[in-house]
Parts: structure tokens; C-alpha cells; sequence
């Protein structure tokens, strides 16, 4: 078989001495649009910094492959660099760094070589009217003093200047009200369109999945995906909640 | 001849085997002369007026820097340059000064009366020559409903010794906001006292340090709440590398009379190598009951959240701690107002940034 | 008028209660200090030669040494006044029945026998400047736990260990009354617990100074040895006279590798008293110092217990509160040196000030050159209850290593109207939110006690909110 795009396999992940996530399996094809849902405390935020490396979140068993190689030999810095990105739900004030410096510099690092100012800005200002974004938040300390909307919206931008070859969202809806949800949505649509990205889009409503499109949708429950399918489970869980699978366990 | 100064004195000492109750030094020379603004580069506007009446309640005014600046002065019979700024104008004052001067120190008193409803921003940029030593003393009274800035960049070169010393009295409704980047700088030694003379007077400070080298900053910082619902805000960001010494004294105090005031203190210290020295010392004295008063601090790495959120968007560790070591400076520059001074000190931390065309 | 909140002065009928001490009963060395008056308290303890010259190169120290130039003042403090030697004429026993009547009767009101019997150890109890009991539990001494007096392990086999120990960690050039102390100590614990023991139910010694114008000055000496853990309980109280009383003890505690010490002090001495104790704890790899401290009494307090983290990963804990009523200055902190890798202390202060009192948290938290990893975080609020008292905030950070964390938090102000405003829109009364605030900051502390300490702590802050018309 070929070389595949992500793998995990029976990935068991303890936070603070507790096993959260005991042997979970997903495989994720390039391009795909991928929603994991699930109630409150399954999981699902572990499975996105499993993936991204947080040095919290122990991997104690499993693996995780993407684009051949073992994901958990590496560090942050290395996963970011190989393709992988994460929308963080709380996403960090960082003061004395302008947003526009702080991803022309990701850019810079990531692809070892110099970005001309002037392509820089172009870009920038193109994505931050994508996304409603006043172009003075450019040359403001990146998320200081930002709303919850407004920080989302920073990672979302992130998100599109960066463009990961895979990308996980991380209650990127959470807390925002329906215009920022739909702003947010039509960012993510964008990194759909742009090219090959994967998504694993993390949610436990589905405002954000109305206008998007989706290929395959997991349900976790306890730390282990207890069901999969296509879209339409999306709204199958709209109608019915969870309840059906905690009954289950 | 040399002498043992004891500057920025705590105001409310503490353990002696601290070492903290004050700075002590040594100073060389054999003359006082004095320190000629126009030494180096001077830019006042129109409406600033050259004085030589000065105020005698100046006299009254503590001393961030300590008894012994009232001392110096005195000792060296220095003859201060007053400016007055009239009632509701607005005015601009650029001093450039390169300190220069073996076997003397350099003294000078800069008194400036700024009226009712006036608006002046002074900057001060410091250099020096060679060997030596300065100490600069400057008085502020900030009318009522009058705004002050005081902007002072220091980039002292080496083997020189600096104590500037800040001393303001704020009257109702006025506003004091004072400026400090330290560059680089041998021994340099900054006291400022504010006193929150009037009713809903308020002072922010913002300081930016980079100490580096065997380099010194010993700081002391005073804000005297004594009108009703005074404010002060005092934020210091620095970075510590090498065999740097830094020393930072912040004291609010509510004195009786303050009633609802506010004073909140933060001071963030990254340290980047082994060799470091850091001492902090936030006080909070209080003899009002309805009052708040913060202080916090933050010393030493950067947060591991933080690192990993920087670190998920592909940047090395090194990468991160420089950026946010550029970062800590670039807060407090971001504040300065006059364009050209702020894009050179932009330049001088971040690089040249390359012209912006297509 | 404005409805004004009342918190009530800590209630201390109990402690008041003055025991007259005759002549017959008790022996007192002259007022004032002098080698003579050291020799002879040398003599009528029976030292070893060794302590009797510790003792009087102690006064030299103390004769020569200033007065620090920081704190409250001590000016009502006349040394020459101050009597530092006073004994019961009776002799020290394991046995309550044995103790003399009326001291037994100033215990009991203070509840020591009965806390004894229901959740304790072991007790020591001093009575001015000598143990007047000490007791504990056999199944306690049966693993090699010591605990007795100070002066009694110095003529057995531990003298030794205490030669080694005595004033090593806190050295008579400390400071001056550290050096007072090594002159005229009398009384006070010496407690071993050996390696691998735990003792599962708390020690306790509990002090009592009734003489007027008199001084106590116990020591206390605590070995924990490597992987034993202990709790140990210190109480202190006195009867309010118009002329200074002096407390100046001193408090050693060695805490071993991977061992844990607690170390909890109830402090309500009278409003006469100069409380300028030494407290601090020396603790090696993987060892654990935890302090918990409830300053209410006193005239004036310095009081500062100081840890020195030597060994690496070792930890130090400490909550505290200070409660300032009329005429009370207390100065209060603690203090941290950490020298050994991966070190840790967090400390939690809370002051409440009223009716003029002054309270003051000092601190110096030191992390050292080899202190690679090291964190330490200290927070600290103080709440001020009326506009005559006074709430200072002196701490200190020193940092020597690049590795490290350091947070430091503060806060002061009054009772929150916010909290207020809350509490009463759910249907609580004002006085009543006013005064569930003021329990609720002290409560950190408060959890921290064993259980009757923690009510006697409540009594202690025994609020009653008063709202006055007019």
C-alpha cells in the first residue's frame, strides 16, 4: 500500500496521570474534510494536542503517521513544520509582537526563506478582508485585548497564511455569536477550496458545519470513536444528541 | 576623589542582608560642571518658555532618586533651566544629550511648570563619551487638568555612570505619563517620584528594559497617592541576558486622604542566560481602607503554554525567546507618539525593515 | 450617619484570666540582663560547659549588635525590665495529675489536656520558662519517636545530635535577639522522629507565659529523619498585663531526604507581648516543609519563618494569616532560599487590618545560582476594614539562575462591594454577606488546621457585624 496522509492507531493519550483517550483509530486522506463530535469531556480537545505535540498531553500508547513519518518523534516545532496546524480553543496574548510581524515571521521560519514586504501585505490584507478583519488589527500585538471573536478570527487567519497540509479546529465556534460563526465558516470554506488540506474539524455543535463541506463524521465518546459515517450524521446528532451512544457504554 | 553615593533608598527598608534598601556606588571625579542642555541637540516649541524663576515649592518635591540628588545639586551650584508652558497650549520639547567629561560630574536641573490645561511631551535621549558620570535632576509640576509626557531613552555608553532623577507633583485632574527605554548603559540609576497631589490625578508608566553585558539598572519607582481617586499604572517589561544586573523598586503608597484611589503595579522579567541577576521589589503601603492596590510579577522563563502555542505555528525555541525578548521592548516603544523617534527605535530593535514597494 | 460594618475584637476573655504567682511557688532571676544573670541561669539548669559558654559568647553578641533598622518600633520594650527567667518549683512530669494545681487549672481552661486525649500525639506544655509537662503517646515512643525537653535530651544519649544542631541554623549573630536567645533560652521541645517513620496523628507543645514583665524563650529542635513525616502544633497564649512581656524562642527544624514536617502555630499572645520569634527550616532532597501560621496576638510581632530548600526537589508550602485589631503592629512573612535544583515554594498570605492595627507581609524569596528549575509563587491579599489602620506589602525577589519561574501576586483593598452587592441579591442581609466575606478570606487558613484548631481559629475571628442608626 502507498505511503498514506495521517494515520493513528489505538492512540492512548492520559492528561495529569488519567487516561482520556484509550486506543483510538482514524485515518484522514488528503483533502478530506474530517468532523469528530462527542459531549463535553470525550476527548476530542486531547485527540487535537495529542496531535499538535503539547507537552501535557502524554501519549502512552498507539501511533500516529503522517506522510511518512512518525509524528510522535518529533517536537512542536518540527509537526508545524511538517504540515500540521491547530486552531486553539483559547488561543494565547502575546504582547510586544504585532499580528502581521508574528506570521510573516511563522511564514519566514516555516519556509526558511524571506517573504518580500510587499507580497506579505498584499496577501495579509487580502485574507483579513476575507475574514471581516479590520486591517488595523495587523499592526496590533497578536490577540492582545482581541475579543473571543476576534482571536478566532486571528486563528483563522493564521490558518489561511500558513496553509498546513492538515489542519485541526478546535471548538473554533465555541462562544461565538452567528456572525462571527459564519465569518469563521466562510475563512475555513477558503482553506477548503485553496488546495489539498485536510481538516479535522472538532465541535460539539454543528453552526459551523452548516456551510461547509464534509466527508466523514466521528462521534467520540470516552475516549474512543464509537461511531462513523458521512455527513449526514451531522445532522442525525443535530436531531438526537448523544444520548444514544452514552447509553451504549 | 572618590565618593560612595547610597541612591534610590527603599522608601520602606527591609532586610538588610538583601541588599535591596538601596544602591550603592562609587563615583570618581574632582570637579562639578555643569551639564549644558545644549550640549548636544535642543528642539522646543514656540510657546515654551525660558524661565529663570523657579518655583520654591520644587524644594518640596521628593526625590525618587534620594536625599543625595538635593545634595549634588546644592554641592555643584547648579542653576536650573526652567520652561513654563502657558495656560492651555501645547507644546513639544527634544533634548539630545551626549554626556562627555572625565574627572567631572555632570550635573543639571530641568524644571518645567506646565499650566492649567496645557499639553507638553518632552523627550530626552541619552548618550555618552568616554569615561564619566551625570546626574540629572527633573522637576515637573503638571497643573490642573494639564497632561505631561516625559519620553527618556537612555543609550549610555560604556564606563559611564548615570542617575536621573524624576521628581513630579500632579495637581486635580492632571495627567503624568513617563516613558523609559533603557538601551544600554554601564551603571545607570533612575529614581522617580510622583506625587498624586490632587484629586483624580492620575501617572502611568511604561518601561521598556534590554540589560545585557555586565551592565546596570538599578531603578526606583515611587507613586504617592494622596488626592481623592488618584490612579496610578506602572508596567515595566525587560529582558536580562549575559551577566546583566537589574534592580527594580516600585512602591504605591495610599496615603490617607486617598480615598478610592487605584494603583496597580506589573513588572515582567524574561531572563535569558545563566549568569543574570534580578531583584524585585513591589510595594504596596496602605493607610486608606477604600483602596486597590495590585501588584504582580512574572520572572524568569517564558510560559510553557506559551511556547507550545508559538511552537505550533513552526517557531524554534531560540526563534521565540528572541522575538519575545525584541517584544518586551517594542510594548513600551509602541506608546511614543512622535513617529520619527518611535521608527528608530523600531529600527534599532527589530532591524531595518525593508521599503515597502511592489 | 453612614451604616458602618463592625467586625468584633478577637475574643480573649479566656487567655486573660491572670494567675498570681507567689514567691513561694516560683523562681525568678533579677530583671535586666548581665553575665551573672546568665551564669545563673546556666547553673540553675545544670548545663553541660559547652552550653554555658554558648550561652554568655551569646550575650557578648547581643551586647554588640544593633537594633535592626527596619520594622515596627520596640521602644516599650526596656530589656533591663524584662525578667528572663522564671520557674514553676515544681518538677517537669508525664503525668497531668502531677501537675501543680492552679498551673493545671490555667491549661485546662485553655482546653490542653482534653485535645491531648482526643486527637494528639503527644503534648508538651510550658508554663513562663520551663516545661511543666510532657507526655506522649507509647505506641508513638515504641517507634523511636522522641519527644521531650530540650534540656533533659541534653543529658542523654541525643546530647550529641543536639550539639550538632543547636543554633546551627539559626546562629546567635542572626540577629540581636537571635543572640538574646542563645543567652537565656530555657524550655522549649526536642523532638526525633527516626528514618521511615509516620506519625500519624499531630505533636503539640503548648506555651504559656504568666509572669508579668517576664520573657519565654524556648527552643525548639525537630529532627525529621530521611522518609519520616511529622505534624507538629505549636500553640501560645498569655494573660494581658500594662508592662511589656517579651517572646523571643527560636525554632530549628531539620527535615530529612524525602521527609515531610508540618509545622502549625496558633499564635494569640497578649496585647503586651513582643513576639520577636525565630523560626526556620533546613530541608534536603525530595523533603518537604509545610508551615501554616495564624498570627493574632501580641503587642508587636516580628515573626518570619524562613526555609532554605538545600536539597534538590525539595518543597516548601506555607499559609498564613495575620489579623491586626487596636493596637497591634505585626509584622509578618516569611522567607525562602532556594538552592537546590527543581525546587518549589508556594505561599499564600492573607492580613486583615482594624481598629488601627497595623499589618505588614514581608518577604525575600531567594532562587540561588544552582537553582536550575526552580519555581516559586507567592500571592499575598491584604484587606483593610476601616480608614485608622494600615496594610503594608514589602516582599522581595532576588533571582541568581536564568531557569527559572517566578510569580508574585498582591492585592489590598476593602471588602468588595461587588461580593457584597452578590451575596445580597440572593436574600443575604448586609452584615451577614459582610461577614461571610471576611470568614471566606480567612478560610484558606482555617482549612489548612486540624479541625479544633480550626474552630478555635473562628473563635478567634469571632465577627459580629453591627449596623448602628443614627
Amino acid at each position: 500500500m502507498s505511503q498514506c496522509f495521517l494515520k493513528i492507531n489505538n492512540l492512548k493519550v492520559n492528561v495529569e496521570d488519567k487516561e482520556i483517550l484509550h486506543g483510538l483509530d482514524l485515518e484522514i486522506k488528503p483533502g478530506e474534510t474530517h468532523v469528530l463530535m462527542g459531549p463535553n469531556g470525550a476527548g476530542k480537545s486531547t485527540l487535537g494536542h495529542a496531535l499538535m505535540g503539547n507537552p501535557r498531553y502524554e501519549v502512552t500508547g498507539g501511533s500516529i503517521e503522517f506522510m511518512g513519518i512518525d509524528l510522535l518523534e518529533e517536537n512542536v516545532t518540527d509537526r508545524a513544520k511538517a504540515g500540521i496546524f491547530l486552531s486553539f480553543q483559547n488561543p494565547l496574548e502575546v504582547p510586544g509582537i504585532t499580528l502581521s510581524n508574528f506570521i510573516r515571521n511563522a511564514m519566514e521560519q516555516r519556509g526558511g526563506k524571506k517573504i518580500r514586504l510587499w507580497d506579505y501585505r498584499k496577501a495579509l490584507k487580502k485574507q483579513m478582508a476575507l475574514l471581516n478583519m479590520d486591517e488595523s488589527y495587523a499592526d496590533r500585538d497578536l490577540n492582545v485585548g482581541f475579543s473571543g471573536g476576534e482571536k478566532k478570527k486571528s486563528e483563522i487567519l493564521q490558518l489561511l497564511m500558513l496553509n498546513p497540509k492538515f489542519a485541526i479546529l478546535d471548538e473554533t465556534d465555541s462562544g461565538l455569536d452567528v456572525d462571527a460563526v459564519r465569518t469563521v465558516s466562510k475563512g475555513v470554506e477558503e482553506f477548503q477550496k485553496n488546495g489539498e488540506g485536510a481538516l479535522l474539524i472538532i465541535t460539539h455543535s454543528t453552526r459551523i458545519l452548516e456551510s461547509l463541506h464534509v466527508d466523514y463524521t466521528h462521534v467520540l465518546v470516552n475516549g474512543k470513536i464509537v461511531e462513523s459515517g458521512d455527513a449526514s450524521l451531522v445532522d442525525q446528532i443535530n436531531e438526537e444528541g448523544f444520548e444514544k451512544y452514552l447509553t451504549q457504554n | 576623589m572618590s565618593t560612595q553615593l547610597r541612591v534610590n533608598p527603599l522608601p520602606s527598608p527591609t532586610w538588610r542582608w538583601l541588599k535591596l534598601n538601596d544602591a550603592v556606588t562609587e563615583v570618581d571625579f574632582t570637579k562639578y560642571v555643569a551639564l549644558q542642555t545644549t550640549d548636544g541637540h535642543l528642539e522646543l516649541s514656540e510657546n515654551l518658555h525660558e524661565h529663570t524663576k523657579r518655583l520654591e515649592e520644587y524644594d518640596e518635591y521628593e526625590d525618587g532618586l534620594g536625599e543625595v540628588t538635593r545634595k549634588i545639586l546644592k554641592d555643584a551650584e547648579v542653576l536650573p533651566d526652567c520652561f513654563e508652558l502657558e495656560k492651555a497650549h501645547q507644546a513639544e520639547a527634544k533634548f539630545q544629550m551626549t554626556f562627555q567629561g572625565e574627572n567631572s560630574l555632570l550635573t543639571e536641573e530641568l524644571d518645567f511648570l506646565v499650566k492649567e490645561d496645557s499639553d507638553l511631551t518632552i523627550y530626552m535621549d541619552f548618550a555618552s563619551k568616554g569615561k564619566g558620570q551625570a546626574l540629572l535632576s527633573t522637576k515637573i509640576k503638571v497643573e490642573k487638568n494639564a497632561r505631561v509626557r516625559l519620553v527618556q531613552i537612555h543609550r549610555i555608553g560604556e564606563d559611564f555612570q548615570f542617575f536621573n532623577n524624576v521628581s513630579t507633583r500632579v495637581e486635580d485632574f492632571g495627567n503624568f505619563e513617563l516613558i523609559h527605554i533603557f538601551l544600554t548603559g554601564n551603571k545607570v540609576y533612575i529614581g522617580a517620584c510622583t506625587e498624586l497631589f490632587g484629586k483624580e490625578s492620575n501617572l502611568k508608566i511604561d518601561t521598556g528594559y534590554q540589560v545585557k553585558g555586565s551592565d546596570l539598572l538599578d531603578i526606583n519607582y515611587v507613586a504617592r497617592h494622596k488626592g481623592y481617586k488618584t490612579n496610578s499604572e506602572i508596567t515595566v517589561n525587560g529582558v536580562l541576558k549575559d551577566q546583566a544586573k537589574k534592580t527594580f523598586r516600585g512602591t504605591i503608597d495610599f496615603i490617607y486622604g486617598s480615598d478610592k484611589a487605584i494603583g496597580n503595579e506589573v513588572e515582567d522579567v524574561l531572563l535569558l542566560d545563566q549568569g543574570v541577576t534580578n531583584k524585585t521589589v513591589p510595594v504596596i503601603l496602605c493607610e486608606e481602607e477604600d483602596v486597590q492596590g495590585n501588584h504582580g510579577a512574572t520572572i524568569g522563563r517564558i510560559g510553557e503554554d506559551l511556547i507550545y502555542y508559538l511552537s505550533s505555528r513552526g517557531m524554534k525555541e531560540e526563534e521565540i525567546y528572541k522575538m519575545m525578548a525584541q517584544g518586551r521592548l517594542m510594548t513600551t516603544i509602541h506608546l511614543i507618539e512622535n513617529e520619527e523617534i518611535r521608527k528608530e527605535l523600531t529600527e534599532l530593535v527589530l532591524g531595518k525593515e525593508e521599503e515597502l514597494v511592489p | 450617619m453612614k451604616e458602618k460594618t463592625y467586625v468584633e475584637d478577637v475574643n480573649r476573655t479566656v487567655y486573660d484570666v491572670k494567675d498570681l504567682e507567689t514567691e513561694d511557688k516560683f523562681f525568678k532571676v533579677d530583671s535586666g540582663l548581665t553575665p551573672e544573670i546568665v551564669e545563673q541561669i546556666s547553673k540553675e539548669k545544670n548545663d553541660p560547659e559547652w552550653m554555658k559558654e554558648f550561652r554568655l559568647k551569646s550575650l557578648d553578641i547581643y551586647n554588640e549588635m544593633a537594633m535592626v533598622p527596619w520594622g515596627p518600633e520596640i521602644e516599650g520594650l526596656k530589656m533591663d525590665d524584662i525578667v528572663t527567667y522564671v520557674r514553676p518549683k515544681t518538677k517537669m512530669t508525664a503525668d497531668w495529675k502531677d501537675v501543680p494545681e492552679d498551673i493545671k487549672k490555667t491549661f485546662e481552661r485553655l482546653g490542653i489536656p482534653q485535645a491531648e486525649r482526643e486527637a494528639l500525639a503527644g503534648v508538651g506544655a510550658q508554663y513562663d520558662s520551663e516545661l511543666v509537662y510532657h507526655n506522649v503517646k507509647e505506641e508513638v515512643a515504641a517507634m523511636g519517636v522522641v519527644y521531650t525537653d530540650l534540656e533533659s535530651a541534653m543529658h542523654g544519649p541525643y546530647e550529641e545530635m543536639i550539639r550538632d544542631h543547636f543554633m546551627k541554623l539559626v546562629p546567635p549573630t542572626d540577629h540581636k535577639f537571635a543572640a538574646l536567645h542563645g543567652a537565656v533560652w530555657s524550655g522549649g521541645s526536642f523532638v526525633y522522629v527516626p528514618a521511615g517513620v509516620t506519625v500519624e496523628i499531630p505533636l503539640q507543645s503548648y506555651f504559656r507565659l504568666n509572669a508579668p514583665g517576664a520573657g519565654q524563650f524556648e527552643h525548639t529542635l525537630i529532627i525529621v529523619d530521611e522518609g519520616a513525616d511529622l505534624h507538629f502544633i505549636e500553640g501560645c497564649s498569655a494573660p494581658k498585663y500594662n508592662i511589656a512581656n517579651l517572646h523571643a524562642g527560636c525554632v530549628e527544624l531539620f527535615v530529612g531526604k524525602n521527609a515531610r514536617l508540618r509545622y502549625s502555630t496558633i499564635e494569640n499572645w497578649s496585647k503586651n507581648m513582643y513576639n520577636l520569634n525565630t523560626k526556620r527550616a533546613k530541608v534536603e532532597e525530595g523533603g518537604r516543609m509545610e508551615w501554616v501560621s495564624g498570627s493574632f496576638g501580641s503587642h508587636v510581632s516580628y515573626l518570619y519563618p524562613m526555609t532554605i530548600l538545600q536539597g534538590d526537589n525539595s518543597v516548601m508550602e506555607y499559609t498564613g494569616i495575620t489579623f491586626a485589631g487596636e493596637t497591634q503592629n505585626l509584622d509578618t512573612g516569611m522567607k525562602v532560599v532556594q538552592n537546590g535544583k527543581n525546587t518549589s515554594s508556594a505561599v499564600n498570605s492573607k492580613s486583615i487590618s482594624k481598629s488601627g492595627g497595623i499589618s505588614t507581609f514581608r518577604s525575600a524569596v531567594v532562587i540561588g545560582k544552582n537553582a536550575d528549575g526552580s519555581k516559586s509563587s507567592v500571592s499575598c491579599s491584604s484587606l483593610m476594614l476601616d480608614r485608622q489602620s494600615r496594610s503594608d506589602t514589602i516582599p522581595a525577589i532576588e533571582v541568581y539562575t536564568q531557569n527559572a519561574d517566578v510569580g508574585h501576586e498582591a492585592k489590598i483593598g476593602k471588602i468588595s462591594d461587588e461580593a457584597v452587592f452578590y451575596l445580597m441579591s440572593r436574600g443575604i442581609p448586609e452584615e451577614d454577606a459582610k461577614a461571610m466575606i471576611v470568614s471566606g478570606f480567612a478560610d484558606n487558613v482555617s482549612k489548612e488546621l486540624p479541625l479544633e484548631y480550626a474552630v478555635e481559629m473562628n473563635n478567634l475571628i469571632r465577627l459580629e457585624m453591627v449596623g448602628s442608626i443614627g
